[in-house]
């Protein structure tokens, strides 16, 4: 299962405004695997494109050019239903700001693309409380996001993002908001999925901790690849 | 694996009650406006059917075949009309006629202590059943210096059954209440024809004869009989004699009626349409969210409709509710107003605000469409 491509980008490139304005290269010919059970970080300063990259591998922004393969299937040629179905059942996202519902309470959060996708009630609340228990948070099953601490959060909004049991996990700097004890947690959650379930979790962050636990860390600069380095650093 | 499952499925997360039920406040002012532009079109519309109903009631329900008015007159809501009474002698004669009674309408101000109102006077031949209202209270039977008032007409006054009033200089004495009467701009009043042609001074005067014929007769072939026996005199069945008038009716007070019922309506759409705008405005990142984590559109404009739906329902209960509390103090406010309010008409508004809810969310649907879950990142 490790090493097997779940997303491979050929020379894909974003390019923002119209032709007779400035023409902003937010990703710019980027080529990249990433493997199934690894962690592969990417790294840059702010406007350096990892943003903008992720939302390329989840199928939240089409490419200008080039071609987005997740799992053998290429996203760019998808249109806008399919590429929501496809991310719904294949792609998981976890946010910085969490973005939990605040209608909903944390185990309704997690049940919720579920439901979506197509499972219902008790096999799709069973799996929900799994998950949430599975990650710390048995004893916050019915509250609202609203009363819960970032950790907790961050920790809901994973489990969420692992519902439909997805091939790729998806997370822009998911530590940016909690405290140093909390995101360790995040960052070996995360790890975990990818070495033990052999999902490819591809991580956007600042956070200097990641290294320690990446498979792969691609350092973008201006849009581009600037460096490519594999191994963890631990 | 099966498709999308309804969120609204009693087997998934019921996230359009959580959506509503999390933002209720503004939920709540989405229903009072729509309640309060439900309330104002429940009023219009039973005044439109008020007015239709209670200014044609007494001359629909009159149990004749035919009406004979002054030639070129055509109605009696918006016309005079006089005939010599002698004309009755000499309907009387013609074939199949049973009864020919006289009506004589003027118009003048009764008073009751210092309260005053202007009112229809029709003078009629108590002792026939042709000219007779329909009762609310008291009797259909006015003796000399006795008169039969519109129950509107009486709440306006203050003056109940025994009072006294006073027209054209003459006391009389109120001995029933009718209903039927009423036709918003003016009421009826009944006394007896001799009363009336010696109070106004117009002997052997008639206003209208009221034909009424052998049950076997049809009312056309009455009419055929009839006509021409008295010059200068135009004769319509019953029907074509009340259609005159509510033809004269939906010429003149309807058409501004359903004007303003309209405004109603657009009134409503247009706060419905502000509100879920807003709403959609505020829970933003609950679209994007939704977008992001792979709802189908077609799951985010069921949630729409749902809250449009709903906002409806509850404006509709919320209005209906008012309008059952609020009519009896208005007709209580202004006695002569003339409120009726049908199941139909009401299945009506109903209708017509599910259709609102529907292109009330047609905006908020295109505004929906237009969150990129992308911009999840950024916040």
């Amino acid at each position: 299962m490790s090493g097997t491509p779940a997303v491979r980008l050929a020379q894909v490139s974003r390019f923002f405004g119209d032709a007779g304005s400035t023409v902003v290269r937010a990703v710019d010919g980027v080529t990249l695997d990433a493997a199934r059970g690894s962690l592969t970080v990417l790294m840059g300063p702010s406007g350096s494109g990892k943003t903008t990259l992720l939302s390329l591998i989840g199928g939240l922004l089409s490419p200008t050019q080039g071609t987005v393969e997740a799992d053998g299937v290429t996203l760019s040629a998808l249109d806008q239903p399919a590429l929501t179905a496809y991310r719904l059942r294949h792609i998981g996202i976890v946010f910085q700001a969490f973005h939990l519902i605040d209608a909903l309470t944390l185990l309704e959060n997690v049940e919720l693309p579920l439901n979506l996708a197509g499972r219902a009630r008790p096999a799709s609340r069973d799996r929900a409380t799994e998950l949430v228990d599975r990650l710390g948070l048995a004893h916050r099953r019915d509250v609202r996001p609203r009363t819960l601490s970032g950790g907790e959060q961050q920790r809901c909004a994973i489990a969420r993002a692992l519902a439909n049991d997805p091939m790729l996990v998806l997370a822009d700097e998911p530590t940016g908001s909690l405290d140093a004890r909390s995101g360790e947690e995040v960052i070996a959650l995360l790890h975990a999925e990818a070495a033990d379930r052999g999902r490819a979790v591809v991580v956007a962050s600042h956070d200097p901790r990641m290294l320690r636990y990446a498979d792969a860390v691609v350092t973008m600069d201006f849009g581009r690849v600037a460096g490519l380095t594999s191994g963890r650093t631990r | 694996m099966s498709g999308p499952r309804s969120w609204w499925s009693p087997r998934g997360v019921p996230l359009g009650p959580r959506l509503i039920a999390f933002d209720r406040i503004r939920f709540g002012i989405t229903i009072a406006g729509i309640g309060f532009a439900v309330v104002l079109l429940l009023f219009l519309i039973a005044l439109y059917d008020g007015v239709r109903t209670e200014s044609n009631g007494y001359i629909a329900s009159r149990p004749v075949h035919a009406w004979v008015a002054q030639d070129n007159t055509t109605n009696f809501i918006k016309s005079s009309s006089f005939l010599m009474a002698a004309g009755a002698d000499v309907l009387s004669e013609v074939d199949g006629v049973i009864e020919v009674t006289p009506l004589l309408r003027l118009i003048t101000t009764v008073h009751f202590g210092d309260r005053h109102a202007t009112a229809i006077i029709l003078g009629f031949a108590p002792q026939s059943v042709a000219g007779r209202p329909e009762m609310a209270e008291g009797s259909a039977v006015p003796g000399r210096g006795e008169i039969v008032l519109d129950r509107a007409l009486a709440s306006q006054l203050g003056v109940r059954i025994n009072g006294t009033l006073t027209v054209h200089g003459r006391a009389v004495r109120v001995v029933g209440l009718s209903r039927g009467t009423n036709s918003v701009m003016t009421q009826l009043a009944f006394i007896p024809l001799d009363d009336a042609r010696e109070l106004f001074g117009v002997p052997q005067v008639a206003s209208f004869l009221l034909v009424r014929g052998a049950p076997e007769v049809s009312h056309d072939a009455l009419v055929e009989r009839l006509a021409g026996r008295v010059p200068r005199t135009s004769v319509f069945t019953r029907e074509q004699f009340a259609a005159n008038n509510m033809q004269e009716l939906e010429g003149g007070f309807l058409p501004i009626l359903a004007t303003v019922a309209m405004l109603g309506g657009i009134v409503a759409l247009a706060i419905l349409t502000l509100l879920l705008y807003g709403a959609i405005l505020e829970q933003r990142e609950t679209y994007a969210v939704l977008k992001a984590i792979g709802a189908p559109d077609s799951v985010l404009t069921r949630l729409i409709l749902f809250q449009s739906l709903a906002a409806v329902v509850g404006g509709m209960v919320f209005g209906v509710a008012a309008y059952a509390l609020c009519a009896p103090l208005v007709l209580w406010a202004v006695p002569v107003m003339a409120l009726s309010l049908s199941p139909s008409a009401l299945a009506a508004v109903g209708v017509a605000f599910a259709i609102i809810g529907m292109v009330g969310a047609l905006l908020p649907l295109r505004r929906v469409q237009r969150i990129h879950p992308a911009e999840l990142f950024r916040a």
